[in-house]
């Protein structure tokens, strides 16, 4: 459909039009630019940390447990010198011994999910999976951030309130 | 023929069998999903009506 609008539009006279090629959610997970109602409601990429702790595969656990502690975190995320993803480290995988590298403590290929991903939806998910939290990255693997269940929770019911708020508007 | 002792895990969504909760990845897991319906819960993936066009 794209390139067709974008012909389309060209053929109504507009003359600065560009064909997204990767496509649409392409441009959602790359955290790009929206507008629109759904525009509005906060998503996982805004709600994240992302300043939260991060490691790389040849640190060592002692170091990267002082580092999380003082960030105030349980969890730390292993990344690499372009901020790709590689794993998570959980507070059981932060118990260790101070000399075991990351690349050994770690739980490789962590499930994460994309920036444009609704806060409501990932705050049951993570009730129903009993999950602290999760890494926030692009469709490259690139971290955003990470969400804790406690911030999802919070935006979420910051998002119901609004929600109520505006029906009784209406009602009125 | 290889057969396997360690028992089946099926998506709570749409039973079929996989290796394990996408979401979690959680072994024990008690109501795994399958990267899939994972996507459409999230909204990242839309369910097709049909596999061809129509």
């Amino acid at each position: 459909m794209s390139p067709r609008a974008a012909w389309r539009l060209e053929s109504l006279g507009f003359d600065d039009v560009a064909d997204y090629v990767p496509g649409k959610q392409d441009w959602l997970a790359a955290g790009l630019a929206v507008e629109g109602e759904l525009a509005l409601i906060p998503n996982a990429g805004e709600a994240c940390d992302p300043d939260a702790p991060t490691a790389s595969l040849d640190e060592h656990l002692g170091d990267v447990r002082e580092r999380v502690r003082a960030a105030g975190y349980d969890t730390c995320v292993v990344v690499n010198e372009e901020r790709v993803v590689l794993g998570l480290l959980r507070p059981k995988h932060l118990e260790g011994d101070d000399d075991r590298t990351i690349e050994e403590a770690m739980s490789p290929g962590p499930s994460t999910f994309r920036p444009h991903v609704g806060v409501s939806d990932l705050a049951e998910l993570m009730a129903d999976h009993d999950i602290p939290s999760v890494p926030v990255t692009t469709g490259d693997g690139v971290l955003v951030g990470l969400l804790t269940k406690e911030r999802a929770d919070e935006v979420a019911r910051d998002i119901r309130q609004r929600i109520q708020e505006l029906h009784d508007e209406h009602e009125h | 023929m290889s057969t396997s002792t360690e028992p089946s895990v099926t998506c709570a969504a749409c039973d079929r069998e996989i290796e394990g909760c996408a979401c979690c990845q959680n072994p024990e897991c008690q109501q795994p999903i399958c990267r899939r319906d994972l996507l459409f819960l999230t909204r990242e993936s839309i369910p097709q009506p049909h596999t061809h066009g129509g």
